[in-house]
C-alpha cells in the first residue's frame, strides 16, 4: 500500500473513530426519553433510503464527477454540544459508501479551538467507450508483439493500415477514469481573544488512467493514444499565526506544497515497429510531471490610520520558493540510437524559482461623500534555474538530431497600480471613476519584453428608492508593448550561428501572440436589483466586452463577449414561492492564419495562403422552480427545472482565389457545430409524518444530448483521418482510443426517511 | 471497491442507528442552549443605554432561530472573549434603551437594523460586523470590489438564523449566495465542461475569497496559477522546457468557470494553438474536420506534455 493511501485511510479511520466514539459515548444517554445526553445535547439529521436509476445511463458523462447508482443511500449530520455551551462535536457524512462519499468532523470549544477533519472521494470519468490493444504493466504499455512484427514487415502504408485496422477491431475496453481522494486535518486555536494560531495538513491522491498520446513519426506524423496511468499525490502543510487588535492586525502564514508522482515515466510501444533502428523505435518513453515542492511565506497586516477621517492601510508581502530536482530520463529508449552527444549535461534540472509578492492598499473616506482607494501590487516570478544546453536530441525516439538546444527559464514581473474614487453626488446617485495601470516585464526570450496597459474606469450607481439599485459601468483599456521580436525565443534556444537558418521556418513575422499583443479593450456592465416588495426580488444584469488586437495581422485579431440574464423570485402566498432565471452568453474569437509550406528550407510567405477562422459559442441557460407547502407543516413539494443549450461554431474560409487545397484555402471550411443540451427536472415531495420524521419521495429526470464531431465518430482505428494539406486521404497508421462521451437520459427515483434528532 | 466502501462506512452508520433508534421516533427536536445571560459589561457613557437581551426578547420572538447560530454560541458568558460579546442583541444592534422605552417601532432608537437601505446604512452595518471580523480573510475587505459596490455583509450572510451548514450564509449553498448577483457564473456550472460545482465537490469559495484578497479576481493565492496549483500541482514545475503562456496564466487557454469546448478551453484545438503558432507546415494548416489533428484531442495527441516537459528531448512537449 502506498504511503499516501495509508495516510488517506488514516483520515477515514480517524473520522470513523471520531464518529463512532462520539455516538457510542452518547448512546446510553440517548436511550433516555429525549435527546438529552446528560451533560450534553444531541441534534442532527439522518436520511436513509433507496434509489432506483433507470434509462440509458451508460454514458460516462452521467457520472463524470459522481457515483449515482441504484441502491441504498444515506447521509447524516449531527451536533453534540455540552450543556454549559462550551464544547461541541459535529460531523456529517454524505453519499455514504458511494464513490463520491464525503465525511467531515469538527470538535472543539466555541471561540477557543477546534479541530477539523475532512475526507472526500470523487470519481473523474473521461470516457467508458475507450478500447485499446495495449496492455499495461505499471507505467509500461505493451502492444501485441505479433502485430508489431506484422506491421514492421508490411511494405506499404496501405498494408500497414490494413493490418492495423484489422488488429484494432479486436481492441478491448479499457477504463479512462481516475479516483481522487482528499483528506484534510486543520487545527485552529485562539489562546487569547486577539491571537489565533492554525496548523493544517491536506493530501490529495489521484489514481487511475487518463487519455494520453505519444507520437512516433515526424512532426504531424504517426501517433498513438493510450490509457496512461495516473498515480500522484499532493501534500500541503499550512501554519499561521495572527494577532488582531481593535485597530490593526498582523498575520504570518506558511504554506508548503509537495507534489509526488509515483510514475517517473510512461513507456508506450510503437505499434509499427518490433525492433529498434536508428530511424525508428519500437517504444517511446516520455517523462511525467516532475516531483516538486513549493514553500510560500506570507506576512499580511492592516491598520486604521490616524488621519482625522476613516482610513485604512493593508499590505501583504510574500516570498516563495519552488524546487524541482527530479532525475532526467535519457534522451531516448531507442537502443539503436547511440551518440556521445546524448550524454546528459546534468542529472536533473536543479530547478529553483523565487517568487515575490507585494500588495499595498490604502482606502479612506476624506469626506462622507467621497471614497478613495489606491492600490499597488507587484508579483515577481524569477526562475533561477541555470540554462541547460543539449548538444543533440532525439526526435520522438526515432531520430538523432544534432542541433544544440538551450532551455529558456522564464521570468516575469507584473505591476498593478490604481486608484478608484467614488462620489455621492446626491442621495440616490454615486458616480465612480478610476484608473488602473498594469505592466508586464518578461524575459528577453519572450516576444515582447514590456507591456503597459492603461485602463480608465467609469461607473454610476443609482438608487431611486431603498428597494432599487441600478448600476452601470464602463472600462476601456489600452495595452501597448515594446517592440515585438518574433524570433526572441528562437534566438535563445538555438546557437547563434544556426539562428538565421532556423528563422526561415519559424514564426511568421506578422504574428502577434495575443497574450503580448497591443490591444484596446472595452467592457460594459449593467446591473439592476429590485425588491419592490418583501415577497418579490428581481435581478437583471448584462455585460459586453470586446478586445481589438489592432496591430495583429496574423493571430487572434479580436474577441467579443455578450451576456445577459435575469432572476425573479416571488412569494405570492405564504405557502408558495416561485422563481425563474435565464442567462444568455455569446463568445466569439476571430483569428487570421497563413498556411506556410516549406520549399527549399524556406517557409513560403504568400498572402494568397491566408485563411481566417471564427469560433463562436452561444449558450442559453434557464431555470424555474417552485416551493409549495401543499398542507402546511405536513406536505411540501419542491419543483425545479434547468435547461442549458449550447452551440459552438467554428467557421473558416480561405483568401479569395486561394481555394486550392495546396494553399490550404480549400481546407479552410466550416466545422460541424458542437452542440450540447442538458435538461434537469427535479421534484421532491416531503411528507412530515411526525414532527421529527419526514418521508421524502424524489424524482429527477436528466437528459444530456451532445453532437461533437471531434469525438462522436472516434474508434480505435480511424481510416479516413489522415488527410494532408492537399486533401488527399492517406492510409492511417495512427491509433486512437475511441473515447467518446455519449448522450444519456436518466430517471432517478428515490424514497427516503429523514429523521431529525 | 463498492463493497469496501460499504464496509468502511458501516461503522458510523451502525453507531448512529444504535444511538437514535430506541428512543427517538416520537421525540421533539432537541432544545438548544438557553438564552444568553444578561449583559455584564459596563453601561454606556452617554445617551442611549444597554437594556440587555431579555428586554429585546420580550417583543422580538427570535430566540429559537437565533440560538442555532454561531453567534448565539459565542455571545455567552462561557465563551465570550470581549465585553462586547456579552451584550447579546445589543452587541450588534446597539444600545436599546431609547427603542425599548418608546415601545419599539421601526427606526426608533437609531438601532442598527441591517436593512441595507442606503449606502450609508450599509457602511454603518458593515462596520458593526467588522468590529470583530476585520482580520484573517476579511483583512482586505475595505477597498475590495464588493465593498466598493456597497455590498452588505448581510447580503451574503444571515446572522439571525442558521440557513447554511457553515459560515451563516444567507442561502443554503455558497453558489446560491453568489448567484444573487453573478447570474452568468451560476449558469456556467451547467456547462458541458465544468468543474465539479454542481456535483457539490467544489464551491465558488474553493477558488475565491469574496471578502477581498491580494488579486483582482479575489483569488486567495498569490497568482492565478498558484490558485490552480492547489489541486493541479503537477502543472507547477519548474520544468526543463517551459511553455511560457502556461507559466504566466492558466487563464490564457482555460476558462475555469466552464464552457462548451473540451477541457474548459476557450476554444477547441487546434484553433486555440493556432492563435499563437504560425510557424510553418502542420500548425498553419486549416485542416478538414475529419483530419486526425482536429478530431479527438487534436494537437495534444502528440504534444502531450503541453504544460511543460522534464524530458531532455521534450522541447516540443512531445516527450
Amino acid at each position: 500500500m502506498k504511503a499516501s493511501q495509508r495516510v488517506l485511510r488514516g483520515f477515514l479511520a480517524g473520522l470513523h473513530l471520531a464518529a463512532v466514539s462520539g455516538l457510542l459515548l452518547a448512546g446510553p444517554f440517548v436511550a433516555q426519553a429525549e435527546m438529552d445526553l446528560g451533560t450534553a445535547t444531541l441534534s442532527g439529521e439522518a436520511e436513509f433510503g433507496g434509489r432506483l436509476v433507470t434509462g440509458d445511463t451508460s454514458s460516462s458523462k452521467f457520472e463524470t464527477y459522481r457515483d449515482l447508482d441504484t441502491g441504498f443511500f444515506g447521509s447524516v449530520n449531527f451536533l453534540i454540544e455540552g450543556k454549559e455551551g462550551k464544547y461541541f462535536f459535529s460531523g456529517s457524512a454524505t453519499d455514504i459508501a458511494e464513490g463520491d462519499q464525503h465525511y467531515e468532523a469538527r470538535i472543539g470549544r466555541y471561540g477557543r479551538y477546534r479541530l477539523e477533519l475532512e475526507y472526500d472521494e470523487m470519481p473523474h470519468q473521461f470516457s467508458n467507450t475507450a478500447r485499446s490493444l495495449y496492455t499495461r504493466t505499471g507505467s509500461v504499455l505493451d502492444f501485441p508483439d505479433a502485430t508489431q512484427a506484422a506491421l514492421q514487415g508490411a511494405a506499404t502504408a496501405a498494408a500497414r493500415a490494413a493490418i492495423l485496422g484489422g488488429a484494432l477491431s479486436g481492441a478491448q475496453t479499457v477504463p479512462l477514469e481516475f479516483e481522487q481522494k482528499s483528506g484534510r486535518a486543520e487545527f485552529f486555536y485562539r489562546p487569547l481573544a486577539d491571537v489565533e494560531l492554525n496548523a493544517g495538513y491536506r493530501i490529495q491522491d489521484k489514481d487511475g488512467t487518463r487519455p494520453f498520446g505519444m507520437v512516433f513519426g515526424s512532426p504531424g506524423g504517426t501517433f498513438v493514444n493510450v490509457a496512461a496511468p495516473i498515480d500522484d499525490q499532493t501534500h500541503e502543510v499550512t501554519a499561521g499565526v495572527e494577532l488582531a487588535r481593535d485597530t490593526w492586525n498582523i498575520r504570518l502564514d506558511y504554506i508548503g506544497s509537495f507534489y509526488n508522482d509515483e510514475l517517473e515515466s510512461i513507456t508506450v510501444d510503437n505499434p509499427l515497429r518490433a525492433t529498434d533502428i536508428a530511424t525508428a523505435t519500437s517504444r517511446g518513453r516520455t517523462s511525467t510531471a516532475p516531483d516538486s515542492s513549493a514553500h510560500t511565506f506570507r506576512l499580511s497586516g492592516a491598520t486604521t490610520l490616524p488621519v482625522g477621517f476613516p482610513a485604512r492601510f493593508a499590505g501583504t508581502f510574500s516570498y516563495g520558493l519552488r524546487f524541482q530536482d527530479d532525475g532526467f530520463l535519457p534522451h531516448t529508449i531507442n537502443s539503436a540510437i547511440v551518440s556521445p552527444l546524448l550524454a546528459l549535461p546534468q542529472n536533473d534540472l536543479d530547478g529553483e524559482v523565487h517568487t515575490i509578492l507585494a500588495n499595498l492598499l490604502l482606502t479612506g473616506r476624506p469626506h462622507p461623500d467621497w471614497n478613495v482607494t489606491t492600490r499597488y501590487r507587484m508579483y515577481d516570478y524569477t526562475d533561477k534555474t541555470g540554462i541547460v544546453a543539449f548538444p543533440a536530441h532525439v526526435l520522438n525516439d526515432q531520430s538523432l538530431v544534432v542541433d544544440t538546444r538551450f532551455t529558456t527559464p522564464s521570468d516575469h514581473t507584473v505591476h498593478n497600480a490604481g486608484v478608484d474614487v467614488s462620489y455621492r453626488v446626491a442621495r440616490p446617485t454615486t458616480v465612480k471613476a478610476g484608473y488602473e495601470f498594469e505592466r508586464w516585464d518578461r524575459s528577453s526570450h519572450r516576444e515582447v519584453e514590456h507591456t503597459n496597459e492603461h485602463i480608465a474606469k467609469f461607473g454610476v450607481d443609482y438608487r431611486p428608492a431603498n428597494w432599487a439599485l441600478l448600476r452601470a459601468g464602463y472600462n476601456v483599456g489600452f495595452k501597448q508593448g515594446s517592440s515585438y521580436n518574433t524570433f526572441a525565443h528562437l534566438a535563445h534556444a538555438v546557437l547563434e550561428e544556426e539562428l538565421a537558418a532556423a528563422e526561415l521556418t519559424s514564426q511568421s513575422i506578422l504574428l502577434r501572440k495575443y497574450d503580448q499583443a497591443n490591444r484596446i479593450r472595452h467592457q460594459v456592465s449593467l446591473l439592476a436589483q429590485l425588491t419592490p416588495r418583501e415577497d418579490l426580488t428581481l435581478a437583471f444584469n448584462a455585460g459586453y466586452g470586446r478586445s481589438d488586437y489592432h496591430d495583429t495581422t496574423l493571430g487572434l485579431t479580436d474577441d467579443e463577449r455578450w451576456s445577459a440574464g435575469f432572476d425573479v423570485s416571488y412569494t405570492p402566498l405564504e405557502w408558495l414561492t416561485l422563481s425563474t432565471w435565464y442567462t444568455f452568453e455569446l463568445i466569439e474569437f476571430n483569428q487570421s492564419q497563413r498556411f506556410r509550406s516549406v520549399v527549399g528550407g524556406v517557409a513560403v510567405d504568400d498572402p494568397v495562403n491566408d485563411w481566417v477562422s471564427t469560433s463562436q459559442d452561444l449558450i442559453h441557460t434557464a431555470g424555474a422552480g417552485a416551493d409549495i407547502a401543499l398542507i402546511k407543516n405536513l406536505l411540501d413539494l419542491s419543483l425545479s427545472y434547468v435547461v442549458q443549450a449550447a452551440r459552438g461554431q467554428t467557421s473558416a474560409s480561405g483568401s479569395p482565389g486561394a481555394t486550392s487545397p495546396a494553399s490550404d484555402g480549400g481546407n479552410a471550411v466550416d466545422y460541424p457545430d458542437i452542440k450540447d443540451t442538458l435538461h434537469t427536472v427535479a421534484a421532491a415531495l416531503r411528507y412530515h409524518v411526525l414532527k421529527n420524521l419526514t418521508a421524502k419521495f424524489e424524482y429527477r429526470f436528466e437528459v444530456f444530448l451532445q453532437d461533437n464531431f471531434k469525438t462522436d465518430g472516434l474508434d480505435p482505428f480511424m481510416p479516413f483521418s489522415n488527410i494532408n494539406g492537399s486533401g488527399v486521404i492517406s492510409p492511417s497508421n495512427d491509433v486512437f482510443l475511441g473515447d467518446r462521451q455519449q448522450d444519456f437520459h436518466a430517471h432517478i427515483f428515490a424514497l427516503s426517511l429523514i429523521y431529525r434528532f | 471497491m463498492r463493497v469496501t466502501r460499504v464496509v468502511i462506512a458501516a461503522g458510523p452508520l451502525i453507531a448512529l442507528a444504535l444511538l437514535v433508534w430506541p428512543s427517538s421516533l416520537a421525540l421533539p427536536p432537541s432544545v438548544s442552549i438557553a438564552a444568553e445571560p444578561p449583559a455584564k459589561a459596563s453601561p454606556p457613557e452617554t445617551g442611549n443605554a444597554y437594556v440587555g437581551s431579555e428586554t429585546c426578547l420580550q417583543c422580538h420572538d427570535v430566540k429559537d432561530k437565533f440560538n442555532k447560530t454561531i453567534h448565539a454560541k459565542v455571545f455567552t458568558e462561557a465563551n465570550a472573549r470581549t465585553p462586547l460579546m456579552l451584550r447579546g442583541c445589543e452587541a450588534c444592534h446597539g444600545p436599546g434603551k431609547v427603542h425599548a422605552d418608546a415601545g419599539g417601532g421601526k427606526g426608533v432608537g437609531d438601532l442598527v437594523a441591517f436593512r441595507r437601505e442606503t449606502p450609508e446604512a450599509i457602511e454603518r452595518e458593515n462596520a458593526v460586523c467588522l468590529t470583530c471580523h476585520e482580520k484573517g480573510k476579511r483583512t482586505y475587505w475595505q477597498g475590495s470590489p464588493h465593498e466598493g459596490r456597497d455590498v452588505a455583509c448581510t447580503n451574503c450572510h444571515k446572522v439571525m438564523e442558521k440557513v447554511s451548514d457553515r459560515f451563516q450564509l444567507a442561502k443554503a449553498e455558497v453558489v446560491e449566495v453568489c448567484a444573487q448577483c453573478h447570474l452568468v457564473r451560476r449558469s456556467q456550472i451547467y456547462r458541458n465542461a465544468h468543474m465539479p460545482l454542481r456535483e457539490g465537490k467544489m464551491t465558488c469559495t474553493s477558488c475565491h475569497n469574496p471578502h477581498g484578497t491580494i488579486t483582482k479576481s479575489l483569488l486567495p493565492e498569490n497568482s492565478i496559477n498558484d490558485n490552480c496549483y492547489k489541486c493541479h500541482a503537477d502543472k507547477r514545475g519548474p520544468f526543463l522546457w517551459e511553455h511560457p503562456p502556461v507559466l504566466e496564466s492558466c487563464a490564457n487557454c482555460h476558462d475555469p468557470h466552464g464552457g462548451v469546448r473540451e477541457k474548459m478551453l476557450k476554444l477547441s484545438l487546434p484553433r486555440l494553438c493556432q492563435q499563437c503558432h504560425i510557424e510553418s507546415r502542420h500548425p498553419t494548416e486549416a485542416r478538414l474536420p475529419t483530419n486526425k489533428l482536429v478530431i479527438g484531442r487534436a494537437c495534444v495527441q502528440c504534444h502531450a506534455n503541453i504544460h511543460g516537459s522534464n524530458h531532455p528531448s521534450g522541447f516540443a512537449f512531445t516527450r
